[in-house]
């Protein structure tokens, strides 16, 4: 089975944000991070064709309802639901790994994709997850978002 | 002709977001109908006037694929239109679809032009437009 590139992941994301949110990110390094936010929203979905893994996107709290707004083509500040931001990081994912999945294997091979799972992370867990290996990171205007992609 | 347009997806976000994009395509529509996986738009369909379906694939409880396939074998409703909305880039699952009898595909992200051709496509909307 063949591993997957993590820099794709990032320049997938970079590119349909600024699809999807008109907002700009940019590869960041990782070991540059600071932690801004207290809790985090974390999206994953399983993948499973000629290749099998999980993608996770996480996502400050503070951040999550700008690119909402942005998203929705409402005014930021105006009030967004908890369960819309959520929708919001779940959507993002979703873009992300099927045009991820498109640009490293194609347009031919077959996936399976899991509806996309969120947890809340706190910020104890939120360093552990940059941390890793399998993990890197973009920033919009210096705020680090996390993808995660476990092959 | 305003379209009565059935949008299916487990995304809240992403309805929103359809409907918002299908209203800047200039897609004449009159009433617009949700529901959050296949079972509930299968209901939906069953008790409105709709003129075109709009169906994500990946939802819990009936997927896309599976409405589509009750819908196609459905005397009542196999006459509606099924446009499918995802994030899907495989062309392999495409070609099944449409040899099924699924009449359109746009993937996410879209643009309100990509609507505007598909719905044209599909319906023939053109010269409807506002």
């Amino acid at each position: 089975m063949k591993k997957y590139d993590i820099t794709v992941l990032s320049k997938t994301f970079c590119r349909i944000l600024e699809q999807t949110a008109f907002m700009f990110a940019e590869e960041a390094d990782k070991n540059r991070c600071s932690l801004i936010d207290n809790s985090f929203f974390c999206s994953t979905i399983s993948f499973k064709g000629p290749s099998e893994g999980n993608i996770t996107l996480c996502v400050p709290e503070g951040i999550s309802s700008e690119i909402a707004a942005n998203i929705l083509g409402i005014e930021t500040g105006q009030e967004i639901s908890g369960q819309m931001l959520e929708d919001t990081v779940k959507e993002l994912t979703n873009i992300l790994c099927g045009q991820f999945i498109t640009d490293v294997e194609g347009t031919v091979p077959v996936f399976k994709f899991s509806p996309p799972v969120m947890k809340k992370l706190q910020r104890e867990n939120w360093r552990a997850l940059l941390n890793s290996a399998n993990s890197t990171s973009v920033k919009i205007d210096e705020i680090p978002l996390i993808l995660n992609l476990e092959m | 002709m305003s379209l009565n347009i059935l949008i299916v997806d487990d995304s809240s976000i992403a309805r929103s977001v359809i409907t918002k994009t299908i209203k800047l395509s200039g897609v004449p529509c009159e009433n617009f109908l949700y529901a959050e996986n296949g079972r509930e738009g299968l209901d939906v369909l069953r008790k409105n006037c709709v003129d075109v379906a709009l169906l994500d694939i990946n939802m819990p409880v009936m997927t896309g694929i599976e409405m589509a396939d009750e819908m196609l074998s459905d005397e009542h409703l196999k006459s509606i239109p099924v446009i499918i909305i995802s994030t899907e880039g495989s062309t392999t699952v495409m070609k099944k679809l449409q040899e099924k009898g699924v009449k359109g595909f746009i993937r996410k992200p879209f643009t309100p032009e990509k609507f505007c051709h598909i719905f044209n496509e599909v319906l023939g909307t053109e010269n409807e437009k506002i």
